[in-house]
Parts: C-alpha cells; sequence; structure tokens
C-alpha cells in the first residue's frame, strides 16, 4: 500500500533541511509503528519517497511524500500519530491512498506557488518590478548545476505574478508560479532575476501542482480539515 | 525582550547549518521563568552537533526543569559566521529552548569536557554580554560556573568562573539552586556573600575564596580566604545510580549530532586502573546500574524516541555484571519497531567482547574499535593495560572470523618510560592484525590511530613530564616509516602541537588564565578544530606572560611539590597515586579491585560508599577481565628496557 502524505513546514523548523527532515520523518514513522517497507539488501532502508525539496530557510504549507507500507492500514487518524513525533511546524494536512505505481512526486509535479514577503517596500515598485520582469522575451539567467556555470533564458518559467494591493505586517506580498519542468527556476533564482525591491522576509510555498488534461491540480486533493483522510486522490 | 528570535531569524538566513540553533528537538522544554526561580543556561562550549548529546548536561536540564523552583535551558557556542553576525548586531548569546537572552539569566553553567575548549568558554561568557574576569561583575551579572572532567583542575580558568562543582552534578545543582534562590529574594547583596555561601556546599569550589602564594614559579600553598572556607573540595559522587534515571526523555535533536542515537549509561566509574585514564581514576567507584532498569531505559527510549541504535555508555561496557543477557534482551526484544542495533562505545580487547558484538549487530558488519593504547606487553604493564598480544590477536582473529573486515586500533605515544622499541611495537601489532585479516579477507584494513599522550590531574602520570611536540613528531615519524610500505595499514595521528596546547591547559595554575584569556583575545577560539587551531597564538601568549612551556607541560614535577589541584581531591589519596606511579615506573601492574581486594585508592573509603555491582564474578574470567588473570600475563616473555634517564622520581 502506498499513501501520499501533505503536510506543512512552518516557523523556526524552517531552517531545518531537507535530509535532516527526512530522518525525522524516518523516526516518527518507527514511533507510529507504522508497518514500513523496506528496501532489499546489505543496508535496508525504509520506502520514503520525497517530493520537491524545499529550500532551506523556506516555510511551506504544501509539501508532499509518499510511504510504501507491507500492508493494508486504516487512515484515519494517521495524521495525528505521524504529527504527534514531527517537529513544530510540520503537521500533516492530508493524508491518502494513492496507486503503488503512481508516478513518483518529483515526476508528476510541473510548477509551485510562492509566496515572498518584502519589507522596506511599498506596493507599487514591488508591482512595477513584477510587470517589468514579465514583459520581458528574455531572461537570461546564469546558475550553477552539477558544478558547471549555465546562462539560460528563464523567462517561459516565470508562469505568472500577483501583487497583493494591501501590505501584509507592513510587507508587500508577491504571489508567483515558477516552473519545475521542463526547466526550473528556484525562489532565490528568480530574486535575482527580480529587479531589487527591499528586504525578503519570507519565502513560502503555498502549493504544488501537477498538470492534468491543461488544468492544475495539487498532488492531493485537500479534504475537509476536519477530516483529511477523507481525501482520496481519483487515480 | 525575553525572546531574541524575531531579531535572529533573518541572521539565521545568512549563516551555514541554521538549524543549529531553532532548538525543536523531541524532549526541549519551554520553561517558565520568574522572580522566584533560579534560571540556569546549560552551556557546551563546542559546536551544538558536538554539544548537544552530552549526557551530563541532559540529566541536569531534566532535574532543574523538574524543580518548581528553578528553570533550565540549553546553549552551545555559535559557529564563527554566527558569531560574527551577532556581534555586529550587538546581539548577545541566547537560549536554543525560547531563545532568550544569555544575560537574562542568573547562573551560566558550562560542561568542560576538553581543555581546549576553555577560549570558546571565555568567547560564550563574552557574548553573553558578561564580564570575563569573574572579579569584574556585578550582582546584576549572572554566576558563572562550570562542571564536567576538566574541573579537577580549574585552576587555569579561575580568573572566568564564580565557581565550579566537582563530581557528579545531579544532587549539588539542587543545593546551588536553593542558595541562589535565596540570594535572589533577598534581593541579590554582593556577589562575594553568595560565593562565601556556595563554597560550603560539598563538591563547590569557589576559587575567589582561596589564596595562592608562590615562590617564584612554585606554588607554596593555597589558603581558604575565610573560616569556614573549606581547606580542602572533596567531590561529589552519588551512591547509587539506580536512583537517577536519567535522562527520562532523553533530547532528539532534528538536525544531525554525533552520537546521534540513544544513549543509557549503564554504569559510572571504572576500577581497570589505566594509569593514563582520568576519567577512571576521578569517577570511581563502579555503580552499575540495575540491569531491570537499564532494560526499561532502553524499551521506553526506544518506542519514545522512535531511535533504531542505542548505546549502552559507560568506561568500558564490556565489564557489566550480566552485559550478555542485556544485550541480547534487547536485540530480540519482540516490542521492538524494526531492527534494533547496539553500540558498545568502549570495546575491551578481547574475543568475549568481540562475542557480543556479533550477537548484537547483525547487520552492517564493517568495523570494530579497540584500544591497547600500546605497543608493548612492558609499556601496556606501565600504563596498566594488561592486554596480552594473545588477547588482541584473539580478539581480531574472532572479529574477521565473524565478518568484520575493518578494524581500528587507538594507542598513545609519548607514555612513561616509552623508548622507541615499544612505539615501533605499535606498527608490529598492526602488521600481525593486517596478517590474521588476510586469512579472512582478500585485502583487510587497519586504522592505526595515534595520540599524544597529556598528563593528566588525579592520575599517577601527573608528575610525569609530557613529551615535547618535536619527540611526539619524532615518534609518529617513526611509525610513518614503519608503516608506510605496508599494506592494509592506514596511520593517523593527532596534531603534536595541540598535545602540547592541552598539555598547558591540562596542569596549569591560575596564571594560565592570562595565558587563555590573551589567546582568545587574538581569536583564538575553537581550539579543538584543526581548521583553527593556532599554536603561535599560544607560544605567543606564554611568552607575553613570561611564562616557560617547559615548567607547565615538559618539566617531571617532585613528590613534594604543591601541585596546583592539592586542595581539591578526588578521593584519591595522593600516595597512593605516588604509590602508584613508582609501581608503574616499576612495571607492575594493578589489578581491578572489583573482583580483587581492596588497595585502598581513596575513593570508597572516604565517602562511606562502596562499588554496586551486581556480580561478584569478573566476566570471562581473570581480575583484568581479558580470560587471564595477571600471574599468567606476567609471563608473557618480554623484554626489558632501562627506565628513561629523564624521569626523575
Amino acid at each position: 500500500m502506498r499513501i501520499r502524505l501533505r503536510f506543512t513546514k512552518l516557523g523556526k523548523i524552517r531552517f531545518l533541511g531537507h535530509r535532516d527532515l527526512a530522518r525525522c520523518w524516518e523516526r516518527s514513522i518507527r514511533r507510529a509503528e507504522l508497518p514500513m517497507a523496506y528496501s532489499e539488501g546489505f543496508s535496508p532502508r525504509p520506502k520514503l519517497h520525497y517530493g520537491l525539496a524545499l529550500p532551506t530557510g523556506a516555510e511551506s504549507l504544501a509539501e508532499y511524500m509518499d510511504i510504501d507500507l507491507t500492508t493494508e492500514i486504516d487512515l484515519i487518524g494517521l495524521d495525528k500519530l505521524l504529527s504527534d513525533g514531527l517537529p513544530d511546524g510540520v503537521d500533516i494536512t492530508g493524508v491518502a491512498e494513492v496507486p503503488s505505481n503512481a508516478l513518483a512526486l518529483q515526476a508528476v509535479v510541473d510548477h509551485c506557488t510562492w509566496e515572498f514577503e518584502f519589507v522596506g517596500a511599498d506596493v507599487e515598485s514591488v508591482t512595477d518590478a513584477a510587470t517589468r520582469l514579465m514583459a520581458r522575451e528574455d531572461v537570461p539567467l546564469t546558475f550553477e548545476r552539477k558544478g558547471k556555470s549555465i546562462t539560460e533564458n528563464v523567462r517561459p518559467a516565470l508562469l505568472s505574478i500577483s501583487t497583493l494591493q494591501e501590505l501584509r505586517d507592513d510587507a508587500v506580498v508577491l504571489t508567483v508560479d515558477l516552473a519545475t519542468q521542463p526547466r526550473s527556476i528556484r525562489p532565490s533564482e528568480f530574486l535575482t532575476c527580480l529587479e531589487p525591491v527591499g528586504e525578503v522576509r519570507r519565502i513560502c510555498r503555498q502549493e504544488q501542482w501537477m498538470t492534468i488534461d491543461g488544468s492544475s491540480l495539487p498532488p492531493l486533493v485537500a479534504g475537509d480539515p476536519s477530516r483529511p483522510v477523507a481525501a482520496r486522490l481519483a487515480s | 525582550m525575553t525572546s531574541m528570535w524575531p531579531q535572529l531569524e533573518p541572521l539565521l538566513a545568512k549563516v551555514g547549518k541554521p538549524a543549529r540553533y531553532i532548538g525543536c528537538e523531541e524532549g526541549a522544554q519551554q520553561p517558565q521563568h520568574g522572580p522566584d526561580k533560579v534560571s540556569w543556561l546549560l552551556i557546551y562550549p563546542d559546536t551544538y552537533e558536538i554539544g548537544l548529546p552530552n549526557q551530563g548536561l541532559q540529566i541536569l536540564y531534566e532535574i532543574l526543569n523538574e524543580r518548581p523552583d528553578a528553570a533550565a535551558e540549553r546553549s552551545y557556542a555559535p559557529w564563527v559566521d554566527l558569531e560574527a553576525e551577532l556581534r555586529a548586531n550587538n546581539l548577545p548569546l541566547f537560549s536554543v529552548d525560547t531563545h532568550r537572552p544569555a544575560p537574562l539569566f542568573d547562573l551560566l553553567a558550562f560542561n568542560l569536557s576538553a581543555e581546549l575548549t576553555y577560549t570558546n568558554l571565555v568567547n560564550c561568557i563574552d557574548l553573553a554580554h558578561v564580564p570575563v574576569r569573574a572579579a569584574d561583575r556585578s550582582p546584576d551579572d549572572p554566576l558563572v560556573c562550570a562542571g564536567g572532567h576538566c574541573t579537577y583542575n580549574p585552576e587555569p580558568i579561575a580568573d572566568f568562573v564564580d565557581f565550579v562543582v566537582l563530581g557528579d552534578g545531579e544532587e549539588v545543582v539542587s543545593e546551588i539552586t536553593e542558595v541562589v534562590l535565596d540570594w535572589k529574594l533577598s534581593g541579590r547583596g554582593s556577589r562575594e556573600e553568595v560565593l562565601r555561601r556556595l563554597s560550603v556546599i560539598e563538591g563547590v569550589y569557589v576559587p575567589s575564596m582561596y589564596e595562592v602564594t608562590y615562590d617564584g614559579m612554585r606554588i607554596v600553598s593555597v589558603e581558604p580566604r575565610f573560616p569556614e572556607v573549606p581547606a580542602v573540595v572533596p567531590k561529589r559522587t552519588v551512591a547509587d545510580l539506580a536512583e537517577w534515571p536519567y535522562p527520562k526523555n532523553q533530547l532528539v535533536p532534528v538536525t544531525e549530532v554525533v552520537h546521534d542515537r540513544l544513549n543509557v549509561e549503564v554504569f559510572r566509574g571504572c576500577t581497570r586502573g589505566c594509569r593514563f585514564c582520568q576519567a577512571g581514576m576521578i569517577t570511581r567507584p563502579v555503580r552499575e546500574r540495575p540491569a531491570d532498569q537499564v532494560r526499561t531505559m532502553v524499551a521506553e527510549g526506544l518506542k519514545r524516541t522512535g531511535y533504531d541504535e542505542v548505546a549502552l555508555t559507560s568506561l568500558s561496557t564490556a565489564d557489566m555484571s550480566g552485559i550478555q543477557s542485556v544485550v541480547e534482551g534487547i536485540v530480540n526484544d519482540p516490542t521492538n519497531c524494526g531492527q534494533v542495533s547496539v553500540s558498545l562505545p568502549s570495546l575491551r580487547v578481547d574475543a568475549f567482547t568481540v562475542g557480543i558484538a556479533a550477537q548484537i549487530q547483525k547487520a552492517r558488519r564493517t568495523g570494530l574499535t579497540f584500544a591497547p593504547e600500546a605497543g608493548t606487553w612492558r609499556m601496556r604493564q606501565v600504563i596498566n593495560k594488561l592486554i596480552r598480544e594473545e588477547d588482541l590477536y584473539g580478539a581480531v582473529e574472532s572479529a574477521y572470523s565473524q565478518g568484520w573486515r575493518r578494524m581500528k586500533l587507538y594507542f598513545l605515544t609519548g607514555l612513561p618510560t616509552e623508548t622507541d622499541e615499544d612505539t615501533l611495537g605499535i606498527a608490529e601489532l598492526a602488521k600481525n592484525v593486517v596478517k590474521i585479516g588476510r586469512d579472512h579477507h582478500k585485502s583487510p584494513s587497519v586504522t592505526v590511530s595515534v595520540g599524544g599522550f597529556v598528563p593528566k590531574p588525579f592520575t599517577p602520570f601527573q608528575w610525569f613530564g609530557q613529551n615535547t611536540s618535536v619527540e611526539l613528531q619524532r615518534k609518529i615519524n617513526l611509525l610513518r616509516d614503519a608503516t608506510r610500505k605496508e599494506r592494509g595499514v592506514d596511520l593517523k595521528w593527532h596534531d603534536p602541537k595541540a598535545t602540547m596546547a592541552e598539555g598547558i591547559a591540562s596542569r596549569g595554575d591560575r596564571r594560565i588564565g592570562r595565558v587563555i584569556e590573551e589567546v582568545w583575545r587574538r581569536g583564538g577560539t575553537f581550539q579543538e578544530w584543526s581548521e583553527f587551531f593556532n599554536l603561535e597564538l599560544w607560544e605567543e601568549a606564554m611568552a607575553s606572560n613570561g611564562l616557560e612551556i617547559d615548567w607547565y607541560v615538559y618539566r617531571h614535577r617532585h613528590e613534594d611539590e604543591v601541585l596546583p589541584w592539592d586542595h581539591l581531591s578526588a578521593g584519591l589519596h595522593k600516595d597512593f597515586l605516588w604509590q602508584d606511579w613508582r609501581d608503574s615506573l616499576n612495571e607492575v601492574g594493578l589489578e581491578d579491585c572489583r573482583w580483587t581486594p581492596c588497595y585502598d585508592c581513596g575513593a570508597c573509603t572516604g565517602y562511606s560508599i562502596e562499588h554496586i555491582v551486581a556480580s561478584a564474578t569478573p566476566p570471562a574470567g581473570g581480575s583484568q577481565g581479558t580470560g587471564v588473570d595477571l600471574a599468567s600475563g606476567g609471563a608473557v616473555p618480554v623484554s626489558l628496557t632501562p627506565r628513561r634517564p629523564g624521569v626523575v622520581v
């Protein structure tokens, strides 16, 4: 049985790296005594499949992971059981069974929605900077991939930008859709493309999206928050 | 401002490994502070990764937070990048639990496990916005104190601490809390007032209450300044470990640390009597935790933490009574979730031990570590590590035949009376171990790890003049030449220059405080880290303070010399240590008193307590537990070499 979890990473725990969070997951699943499936071999590892890595320091309302289990289990109450063993700020907001041959999260997600909070800026100048960026046809970006320096036009990966018209706790809020494939751009890389507009206080992933038949769907349909396990992904 | 988090948040985005500073561990507490509570900041003066697993700190953290009149939080030395950010923004050191600023605490309590962290101690005091010298502090500043093995010679840090604790902290932290609370509630009078009251608590040493008189370089006396202050400060010892099943909620860090596993202390103290080993001397007597309590702590701990590994900790875990059934029980416990592995951090060198290791390490049999400590039987008699070559080869044979491929061997060099033959014996042992391995594997490998010996206070070697760094380097070079062409032998060594600096702090007196302060002022923090260790800083600081390295480090001490720590007591009679030193030079071994008659070292009799062991029979026979007894060990043919002419006794 393969289950898919949706979870948050908010607050102090945003400074925890992806690999460290993976270790927290392993301990939490052991504590919950789930019938975890292990890989074969000399040094068996639990079969956990993580989604797209979140940059250390960024928050998220929508992280996903898949877990392989050896037997069928009841999903009711699983969110509570697992959240108890996870650090504060990591909370499970959805659980569902997915087909055991479901494509990997990293393969199905093609874009993410991000929120940036800028302090020391005003709505108008941020909006103008965003508009000017989206008006460009060519946004060359030099970045490092596998130790090599590459320059590419990342404009196709910038899908949409909108600015919240009122301040939130003195910050301008920018909502941006960034592609993860075929060409990806990271939030920090996006910021280097944008003209400087104040200081970034917070970066938060709002949602991850897969494109199916032309429409965007999250990897797990968020259900009734009081009964998140009721959410089932139509396979 | 009781939480610095809003100010820290933007800084953490700029530094490496920010998870070091967020806390968030399973088991971390969010204590409430108040005017009717004593607040302790427990600080480990090295990085989070090294400091977090420290069991002593975690034990006190729990005991204090269980008290209604105390609140304890934790802090660790910030790495240089965050330190620069804190200083640039004029922000103080903080706790990782609630990110409370260090200056708001009543006590800053340091755990000192290694001398080279002393400059970090000073740095943390300074980062806490507290004057680094105790004499410059006002009643509003926190009290600065320290505990841990290094405090058995606290004289080099006497300038910086208000008081230190000798020995086990479980009971004494409560007594300190009560005195400090009383002082706090009565409106914080002078520091001298509260320190005088603290100085009469057993196990508490207040350096400023003592006057040191010198005659040139020699110490003439160390006298209390007030009548109620004890002339000799005894260490604290908890009589029965069973009464202290701590930590009950071991912290589970979210980021990776050293020893990242469940740790359960199975006994405290060791009476094997290895003469170089300060831990074994100062923690006597042996106090075993009852096997049932160990089982409960392991089972509950695994369930609570989700760890898949548990370490049974002590100075020599294979010596625990009934160790075999304890480890079998853990590994085969049907309530375990998944595979659980048990590690024994300090393996004894014998086949019995390997047998246990085989039972518990069913998967991942990669490497085993042994510590013969010296290369020849003669040398091992001098240091009282009575392992015969056959014991080592038997252990290694057993390990290779059961699937292990890599052996790691720990040795010391620069030991008393060591000759080149003894040093080269290390290479000989390593070669023979590889040879045994070839019978089992194509390419066995042996890592030989060599450390320079630093004599420590309250050991029989406290009178011994440490080898110079030049001499240590020469010995390492000898070993390097002897092993260079040996396939399978990989030699590693500790930097002899750092060994020298450790020697300055290990047996230094109060005058070394200025040296530590100068090294710190010139940027010498994280001296335990090879990338930051700076020999020139230490040499120049010694010279500018008119102090000679030769006097402090390389000189043999005389029997009648007043040692800087003579007014402190680890429970051991000084004449016992002197006799053991003489025995050592005569290559006479001493048996483990757990299973042989008492030789009155002083540790039990002076405190009216006794060894607590569940079995009167030594494990696997032999008072040294190696399957042999001293008599047969002594029959091993050894070539006796003349004593080093330099040893004046």
